[in-house]
């Protein structure tokens, strides 16, 4: 294999599938990106066996030629140091030559690495699924469906289903649920066209890493979806994420459709305000915030035995309803007022002991916390 | 249900069948089910969960296994037991916190454990005795129609040293041995329970008083086999002379064994076999070996002696 290639695409491209590259595996070849080169150019693959991603680079663009190819063929290269030495790259154009089979060599300008490879026989076969009628997003508008889901994905391994986020369909609209038994985010999406009935659930780890791809690389994101694997379609980029196993369970019923309580804020400054009165919060352990909701304004208070007290109040654009006092983790409601676009929220209560849903002009997001019990 | 329970002793197997046995009676969803170890997580996160309300379903049940807070030795995290002292007094009524300290020896001076005691429906379990052990074999071949020879019953009781857990699962497994059986005699027992470890470094300790050099060597390659260290052997030994020492002492006041279970916090087999032992040794030799081993101890640790060679010297010299 001989090439020589634009270093700005290839680094790119590089950069593009590295995310996929495992740090801890039992398969050292996984610490590889494929690279194999044929006429139309060059397919970069790399995998952590739960997400691949696998890139295409055109010999020509807009028929401008990038690759020069000498020699045909494929190799496995240490995924983490090509990248480094990419990045580090001063040159317009790198050349790559591997020799005797085991290493491959990295000319750019004055500089000439020689890394050492392993067998790309060694290579595992991964299959990229296709299916007949994929599902079509912009593909900013599935960033934000990651964007205000991906938050209440459950941490805690003991109860595998909820580290994901449930994608399902019903008639034309789309559910993406996620939750950890504390919080839930839920946001409905319309499609144009009616599409087959579908019910997974997306490992949340995989869905952070296709958001960063999705940042560098917009456009039209085709899902393709098979019994166990999920596979994103953007350009030339293919994003392939194992499917997690077992049922979600039914969240539906627990979404409130009556409040005793509302209240309208404005979303920067509510931020601001939780933000100060949880610096007295301590990680992992008392980050219960308090809302006493009089008629005019809110104060938000936390009180912290071994640290100390914080009131701060807050005069909400309007407001409907009897008076309340509520407790809850700061953290989760920090976390969904960031994800949400839009310039006013309106925070839904039923009870002191129920659950409350955070909303904007956005009917389509909900984000539901549950309280806990206050003195 | 109430809204706080406390499961002590040292029997996992009927600790876990009645927990088990709880959660499917409060029919909570597997939301609603929430299992902390307490030498990981802080007391802080497992109350900020046990206030929280539960997810789909009208209760939720917090268990907590491994508190070793409640014990007199000091715990690896720092827990804040004000705040537990705080939600023992006032519990959320939509949450059962369980509290599983099985193996866990509670210091009854702290005040923690006084008001758990009074405030947790609280759940004992011990472990088996020899005689239990004894019917629930017997119970158990009656069903499966297998005689088991007397002997047997002995060995297996022996291997599985009165511990339910491993005795209900070595039942378990005799019964898929013996399913074109109607008999199981000692060999049997030989053949498929494996002998535990530290009955093994206990047959080491009776070889040794028993001053029988050649089966001592033979227990004490077996042990070596295993990956184990001679210097924990050596402190096991030296660990079981202390006993003996002063079972030794009790005896001379005509303590019962029945008496000593209450003051020696040892398995109550270990107890016995130890207690036999005593009896027909000499207080000097229990002395001279105990000076024996820490001699041992101290030449392995300054490095003067091989710990393996030291080890078989030990042995030879008894």
């Amino acid at each position: 294999m001989k090439f020589r290639i634009q270093s700005n695409i290839f680094s790119e491209g590089i950069n593009n599938v590295s995310r996929a590259l495992s740090t801890k595996t039992p398969m050292p070849i996984l610490k590889s990106i494929k690279i194999d080169l044929n006429e139309e150019g060059i397919y970069l693959t790399a995998s952590d066996s739960t997400i691949t991603i696998k890139q295409f680079m055109p010999t020509f663009i807009d028929n401008k030629q990038t690759i020069f190819i000498e020699e045909l063929g494929s190799a496995a290269v240490p995924g983490r140091l090509l990248l480094e030495v990419l990045r580090k790259a001063n040159d317009d154009y790198i050349e790559i030559n591997m020799y005797e089979d085991k290493y491959i060599k990295i000319n750019f300008k004055n500089s000439d690495f020689t890394l050492n490879c392993l067998d790309v026989m060694e290579y595992p076969n991964i299959d990229l699924i296709d299916s007949n009628e994929p599902i079509e997003f912009d593909s900013v508008k599935f960033e934000q469906i990651i964007k205000q889901t991906v938050i209440s994905v459950s941490t805690h391994e003991s109860r595998p289903i909820l580290t994901g986020v449930n994608i399902k369909s019903n008639e034309n609209k789309l559910y993406c649920i996620s939750t950890d038994s504390y919080r839930l985010s839920e946001k409905i999406v319309e499609l144009e066209t009616p599409i087959p009935n579908i019910n997974i659930v997306i490992p949340g780890k995989s869905l952070l890493d296709l958001e960063k791809l999705l940042l560098t690389n917009r456009g039209k994101l085709q899902i393709h979806i098979a019994s166990n694997i999920v596979s994103f379609k953007i350009k030339n980029i293919t994003f392939q994420s194992r499917l997690l196993d077992g049922n979600f369970p039914e969240t539906s019923r627990l979404i409130p459709k009556e409040f005793g309580l509302q209240l309208v804020f404005n979303r920067i400054e509510l931020i601001d305000v939780v933000d100060r009165v949880s610096l007295l919060s301590k990680e992992g352990a008392n980050n219960i915030i308090n809302l006493d909701i009089y008629d005019e304004k809110t104060i938000i208070s936390l009180d912290s035995p071994e640290i100390g007290k914080v009131v701060e109040d807050i005069t909400p654009l309007s407001q409907e309803g009897s008076l309340m006092r509520i407790g809850f983790n700061s953290k989760y409601f920090l976390d969904a007022l960031k994800v949400l676009n839009e310039e006013k929220v309106t925070i839904k209560f039923t009870g002191e002991v129920r659950p409350f849903i955070i909303r904007t002009n956005d009917e389509f997001v909900t984000q539901l916390i549950l309280p806990v019990r206050i003195e | 249900m109430k809204n706080l329970y406390l499961f002590t002793g040292e029997n996992k197997f009927e600790i876990d069948k009645k927990i088990n046995r709880m959660i499917d009676e409060a029919n909570v969803t597997d939301l609603s089910l929430v299992k902390y170890d307490a030498e990981e997580i802080t007391v802080d996160e497992i109350l900020n969960d046990c206030e929280t309300l539960p997810f789909l379903s009208d209760q939720k049940i917090v268990i907590v296994n491994n508190p070793l807070f409640l014990a007199s030795e000091k715990s690896k995290i720092q827990h804040n037991i004000d705040r537990f002292i705080e939600y023992i007094n006032n519990p959320n009524q939509s949450t059962v916190l369980i509290i599983n300290a099985y193996h866990v020896k509670l210091d009854k001076k702290k005040k923690i454990n006084k008001l758990l005691l009074a405030k947790c429906e609280s759940i004992n379990y011990d472990n088996i005795t020899e005689l239990e052990a004894k019917a629930i074999i017997e119970n158990r071949m009656k069903q499966l129609n297998i005689n088991i020879k007397f002997d047997a019953v002995n060995e297996l009781i022996n291997r599985t040293e009165c511990d339910s857990l491993k005795l209900y699962s070595e039942l378990e497994k005799l019964s898929f041995y013996s399913e074109d059986k109607n008999e199981i005699n000692i060999e049997d027992i030989k053949l498929l329970i494996c002998e535990p470890v530290e009955n093994n470094i206990f047959s080491l300790t009776n070889y040794f008083i028993e001053r029988k050099i050649d089966k001592s060597i033979h227990v004490y390659h077996k042990l070596l086999r295993n990956n184990n260290e001679p210097i924990v052997f050596s402190s096991i030994l030296g660990k079981n002379f202390h006993n003996l020492y002063l079972i030794k002492q009790y005896q001379k006041k005509f303590f019962t064994e029945f008496q000593l279970k209450n003051i020696f916090k040892i398995h109550p087999y270990q107890l016995k076999k130890l207690f036999q032992i005593a009896q027909r040794t000499k207080e000097e030799d229990i002395i001279k070996n105990i000076h024996a081993i820490s001699e041992y101890d101290i030449n392995v640790k300054s490095g003067r002696v091989d710990k393996y060679l030291g080890f078989e010297l030990l042995i030879l010299n008894m």
